[in-house]
């Protein structure tokens, strides 16, 4: 039997104290991928970092999003050693990977002071469950409401 | 009265080009506004709304999300939510015209009417078939001449099936064969067996003959195509027409005409043009209002970035309001597989941590 792959690996080159650091998710692809990117960007910390009156110019430039590579980037006019950068790659050429054909999604996550990027994915996936969970309720009430058109579809 | 949007929610709609198509609600984009993700105000904007239910499709809105979350579950939707269909066949005889590959490949992609809830996944493909795991089908067909076939009528070709017996091998030719607790499993439901008993999976003449056994199991839609539960998952965004200078009542019609049928109202009696915003959903966009000089500057398109109307038709045993609630759960199971994994892992990391300081 092969040795069981972990669900989530830090790769090489992340800080000590996980200020900064890539996630290898294995078994997953955009679909969660995208989805996780875009509630890392709705973390709090940035929006504190932004309310510093200094920073009133900060004005990043909105998600570059092609189908292998996401990421949030500040404009680098902002001086300031304050990042939140999430990148995403599903096809990273990683080289202890024991596959060349890898089924994994690589999650970088840098923060502003020195903050637990592990902590922020764990925020993340939180809030994701709980989004999911309200769009399922509103559906299912919708759903129990019965004020819909329904008709008869031959197959 | 016209609906008007918050102009960061619209995608605009240009005569060449489309623009401001990335969202913009996070932190960090605009100065001094909060963005950051807080659970009450996300459902204070969420809205779904079901607007067509059918047999086989369903018709809904999903306001107030990004498109990120709509596309994970149109993902999953295609992709990720289970079924059951026919994996292997094992051929004891096949002499008709379709050769084994092909004829088994035919029988995989037959949707079958079996609730996936009530069976386990094989853990692995080479798992030994359980009972839990894998649905038995038997396929035994012989063709014969009819020994007493109707009498030909004159100038007419007689046709297949009063000449022969069994001279197509239909869906409804796929016999379960229970195994262990299945027939308990599936009491009081639709035995286990096709959802169109109609589908023609080989036509065979006197002498030829297939008997085969066929296994179901359970599978997603990333394994193989037929694993999808869906015939399409899609979404598109709620266009939004803006006629932001009056249409003279002569170009009314003119008007009317450059776009889809019930979506711009001309006033009988006034001959005043206005957008009827129950059926603005029914546009195609197709912005051909925009070619005409004489409108191009009275009227702006857009498209509204988190106004998703799904359209998801089922093909599979699922009825078409089940799918949706199958992919938030997938989605979930997901999330939680993840987050078990990062916690682990903190906890992991933390315990290191410890250990080091103890020891200096």
């Amino acid at each position: 039997m092969a040795e069981s792959i972990p669900k989530i690996k830090i790769l090489q080159g992340a800080a000590p104290d996980l200020s900064a650091a890539t996630y290898q998710i294995h078994d997953e692809s955009h679909t969660i991928g995208n989805a996780l990117r875009w509630m890392l960007m709705k973390n709090r910390i940035l929006w504190l970092q932004v309310k510093i009156p200094s920073f009133k110019s900060f004005v990043p430039v909105s998600a570059v999003s092609s189908p292998t590579f996401l990421s949030f980037l500040p404009p680098k006019a902002v001086d300031s050693p304050c990042r939140l950068i999430i990148k995403m790659m599903s096809d990273h050429p990683f080289p202890s990977v024991p596959h060349p054909s890898e089924n994994v999604i690589n999650v970088r996550i840098q923060m502003y002071d020195d903050l637990s990027s592990l902590d922020a994915l764990v925020e993340a996936l939180g809030n994701l469950d709980n989004l999911c969970e309200s769009i399922e309720d509103t559906y299912l009430e919708d759903l129990r409401k019965n004020n819909h058109e329904t008709w008869r579809e031959e197959s | 009265m016209a609906k008007d949007y918050d102009s960061r929610r619209l995608v605009h709609i240009g005569a060449e080009r489309v623009s401001n198509v990335s969202s913009t609600d996070f932190p960090g984009h605009y100065p001094n506004e909060d963005h950051s993700w807080n659970l009450q105000k996300f459902k204070e904007r969420l809205q779904v709304k079901i607007q067509r239910l059918s047999n086989r499709s369903i018709d809904f809105d999903l306001v107030g999300v990004d498109a990120s979350i709509a596309n994970a579950f149109r993902r999953i939707l295609i992709a990720e939510v289970p079924t059951i269909a026919i994996e292997r066949v094992y051929v004891w005889d096949n002499t008709s015209v379709i050769v084994d590959e092909v004829l088994s490949h035919r029988l995989g992609l037959i949707p079958l009417n079996i609730d996936p809830a009530l069976m386990a996944f094989k853990s692995h493909t080479d798992d030994v078939a359980t009972d839990r795991n894998t649905l038995v089908f038997n396929v035994d067909i012989t063709c014969t001449r009819n020994p007493n076939p109707p009498p030909p009528k004159p100038n007419e070709e007689p046709s297949p099936s009063d000449l022969y017996l069994n001279h197509e091998l239909l869906s409804k030719h796929l016999v379960w064969k229970p195994a262990g607790d299945q027939e308990s499993v599936f009491e009081g439901l639709s035995p286990p067996g096709p959802t169109n008993p109609n589908i023609v999976l080989a036509k065979l003449r006197p002498g030829q003959a297939i008997s085969m056994e066929l296994h179901a199991v359970k599978g997603v839609g990333k394994d193989h195509a037929k694993f999808s539960p869906v015939a399409t998952a899609s979404y598109r965004l709620l266009p939004h027409i803006k006629i932001t200078k009056p249409i003279p009542p002569p170009l009314g019609k003119k008007f009317q005409k450059c776009f889809s049928p019930g979506v711009i109202k001309i006033d009988p009696n006034t001959g005043e043009v206005s957008v009827d915003e129950e059926n603005v959903r029914k546009d195609s966009v197709s912005r051909e209002a925009l070619r005409h000089p004489e409108f191009a500057d009275s009227v702006e398109l857009s498209r509204v970035r988190d106004f998703f109307l799904f359209n998801i038709e089922t093909e599979s045993a699922y009825p078409p309001e089940r799918l949706f609630p199958e992919a938030v759960r997938v989605m979930r199971e997901k999330i939680s597989i993840i987050r078990n994994a990062a916690e682990a892992l903190k906890a992991q990391l933390e315990g290191t941590t410890d250990v080091e300081m103890v020891e200096a």
